[in-house]
């Protein structure tokens, strides 16, 4: 495949480093024509986030640490780094391993936070750039694509991405299993505490319409409710002001309950049992346990939503399981695309071949041929090109099965050594010795390729 | 007669598999297990809208006349009303609550005796027709109100007892639940209202005895109040949630022993 990868990420490498490694947005597409000059690359891709920095390239016939060294010294001139030290924090892959590697990046499997979805808007940005820059080609094109269509199937076909994991988002995943939409909802928040702000935030980011602050001091309550540009309402008055919202978060320091059973039913009744969700932040609890029980009133408190976060995210390992498997199976589809890619210079090498000993047999016996009529040079040409066919059918069917076996690249060398494309052709027209030996894969670096 | 049977059969087999491929999609949580339940159900219907066409030509008329016939209409009126429902909210829940139903109701209709109700004028026809149709109707759009109800149960009971949240899961939103209840109550109950309306001008006319009260009518009224009972609350005081909806299970399964005539 000639496929290599070479980078650093948050497990191997601590933040000082990856901030030196990592590229400046606006200077990747300078740095993705340098890579693609070097040689033996035809084909580069930077992916530069803050947890990782990553170089891919595709180099015909080339891979494994071949490749890899020359990124690496390519990283270290650009980021100028020491070369002796980015051994300690890189790591380097070659083909199935690079793209199984690529795959499971894209699909945020390797991300810090498993299945954030932010990895998938930096590949596709590191795609457009690498693509603007016109470093990509036949095969880390459609490997990119590739990788992008992974990672959208593990996020549809696996709940990877779907549980919570802060008490945030828990908060935003209950209220959107009571209310249809967000849109159109109010939050009141109680108290000042950060936790509570944050859950806020959330919500409102999911489309909420606005956030009422209240606070026992007035003053800190209007200084909350700029922030969120929202409305401010005095303490004395929750009450009143729980009539109009749809979603309390509370998050005081006080150290009684500011609301009670017998406050809730009769909220409730005000309300025409309009459904309201308490989201209960504060230690201690500042709304009493007992209100969960009244109807079309739901209440979590602080440990409720820890159990969802930490259930969330044994849900995300279980479902890294089954994204894994797609992945897996994925790369085998790949790999099984990319053997048939690279067959095709082979089997063109096989056809020119067979046609420059037609031409020259023909050239010998020309003075012998001359005595035949136009029509019958035809017959001779097409009898001769027909056999030539004929005789090719059947290698190159089983070249294209054993592509897809283990040995593949072995049954390759065989079938160059049958036909004798590796040898000296006693006319030099058609090919030239250096052409590379296109069947080779990363883990074979034994194929005496120079 | 044969051919015609075979049709129901197709459209039962065909109701079953979408019934396990609603469930399929319920748990293994693949949405195409859905899609494959709705495409099914919708072939199934096909073939018990050819089955009905064919008993309506047996019998020369609409294939209303037997109380089995009357179910099947019914179970073809459901699973309709899941169809356009599923179509339109995209509820993957849906089919696995409504089609088990239809195969129970089906099932029930093939063990009915084939029992004709005698009816002397083409007046007292006509009126029968239309009352039972109207029925039909009603009956069918309170299918969805039901499976609307035995979501929002389950969900809410996730919720409150704290079992919701991670992931969502398949069901819809409360609020969706409830605004899913209550469209489906708009359509049926005025139809309902309708048929208990025919249904007593039909015995007061042509009943031979019209002061005989059948039990099986107690069953229609008691819907009836029921899920008056459940609209004026929800609109004069805003009643809603968990009381209302086991009320409206109790007064949809009244119905259905009324629909499928059976006598306690």
């Amino acid at each position: 495949m000639g496929i290599v990868l070479f980078g650093v990420n948050h497990r191997s490498a601590p933040l000082e480093v990856r901030e030196r490694l990592a590229f400046p947005a606006d200077g990747i597409q300078d740095a993705l024509h340098r890579l693609k000059g070097i040689p033996p690359f035809q084909e580069g891709l930077i992916l530069s986030t803050c947890n990782r920095t990553e170089l891919l390239a595709h180099a015909d016939g080339h891979g494994g640490l071949e490749g890899a060294e020359a990124m690496k010294r390519f990283l270290a001139e650009e980021r100028h780094f020491p070369v002796v030290e980015l051994d300690r924090y890189c790591y380097r892959m070659a083909d199935r391993d690079a793209v199984h590697h690529l795959f499971r990046v894209t699909a945020s499997l390797d991300s810090m936070v498993l299945g954030e979805a932010q990895i998938l808007g930096q590949v596709k940005d590191a795609y457009q750039a690498a693509l603007q820059a016109g470093s990509l080609g036949a095969v880390l094109d459609p490997l990119l694509r590739r990788a992008l269509g992974v990672a959208k199937k593990v996020r549809t076909q696996t709940g990877i991405a779907r549980h919570p994991l802060s008490v945030s988002s828990a908060a935003v995943s209950l209220a959107s299993t009571i209310f249809e939409k967000l849109k159109g909802r109010r939050v009141l928040l109680i108290g000042a505490g950060k936790m509570g702000e944050l859950a806020a935030r959330a919500l409102m980011e999911r489309g909420a319409d606005s956030v009422v602050v209240t606070n026992r001091s007035f003053p800190r309550a209007l200084e909350l409710s700029q922030r969120f540009s929202g409305k401010a309402e005095p303490f004395e008055r929750l009450l009143e002001t729980l009539e109009r919202v749809d979603i309390v978060i509370s998050c005081t320091a006080a150290g009684e309950p500011i609301l009670r059973y017998d406050d809730v039913a009769r909220l409730i009744r005000a309300r025409k049992n309009r459904p309201i969700f308490f989201i209960d932040i504060a230690v201690p609890r500042d709304i009493e346990a007992r209100v969960n029980t009244i109807d079309n009133v739901y209440l979590y408190d602080l440990d409720d939503l820890a159990d969802l976060v930490s259930t969330g995210r044994a849900e995300r390992e279980a479902e890294a399981m089954r994204a894994e498997e797609i992945v897996r199976r994925e790369v085998a589809v790949f790999e099984a695309w990319i053997r048939n890619q690279d067959l095709s210079p082979l089997i063109s090498a096989t056809r020119d071949r067979l046609e420059s000993l037609r031409t020259l047999e023909l050239e010998r016996h020309r003075t012998r041929l001359s005595t035949l009529t136009a029509e019958q040079r035809r017959a001779v040409e097409e009898l001769t090109g027909g056999l030539m066919s004929k005789i090719l059918h059947h290698p190159i069917q089983a070249l294209k099965r054993a592509a897809q076996l283990p040995d593949g690249p072995d049954r390759a060398r065989f079938f160059r050594e049958v036909f004798g494309l590796d040898e000296q052709p006693e006319d030099s027209r058609e090919e030239s010795p250096e052409e590379p030996a296109p069947i080779k894969r990363g883990e074979d670096d034994s194929s005496g390729h120079t | 007669m044969e051919s015609s049977l075979l049709l129901l059969r197709i459209a039962v087999l065909l109701y079953f598999a979408a019934a396990a491929s609603a469930f399929f999609s319920l748990f293994l949580k693949d949405r195409r297990g859905s899609l494959m339940a709705a495409a099914l159900a919708g072939t199934g219907l096909l073939a018990h809208l050819g089955y009905l066409l064919a008993r309506g030509f047996e019998v020369g008329r609409l294939p209303l006349e037997e109380y089995r016939d009357v179910v099947s209409v019914l179970c073809c009126a459901a699973v309709a009303v899941y169809l356009i429902a599923y179509l339109r909210t995209r509820l993957e829940v849906l089919g696995a609550v409504i089609l088990p139903l239809v195969l129970v109701l089906l099932f029930i209709s093939d063990l009915m005796p084939a029992e004709v109700v005698p009816v002397s004028r083409d007046l007292e026809r006509a009126l029968l027709d239309f009352h039972i149709s109207i029925a039909v109707l009603g009956a069918a759009a309170l299918f969805l109100t039901f499976a609307a109800s035995v979501m929002y149960l389950v969900q809410e009971r996730r919720i409150k007892l704290k079992k919701a949240g991670a992931g969502g899961g398949p069901l819809p939103s409360l609020e969706k639940c409830d605004s899913l209840g209550n469209l489906s109550m708009m359509w049926g109950f005025p139809l309902l209202t309708l048929t208990i309306i025919t249904g007593g001008v039909w015995a007061a006319n042509f009943r031979e005895r019209p002061s005989i009260w059948e039990r099986q009518e107690t069953f229609a009224l008691l819907a009836w109040v029921l899920l008056g009972i459940i609209l004026s609350a929800r609109f004069f005081r805003g009643w809603r949630g968990r009381k209302a909806a086991y009320l409206t299970i109790l007064a949809f399964t009244a119905l259905i022993l009324r629909m499928i005539g059976v006598v306690l």
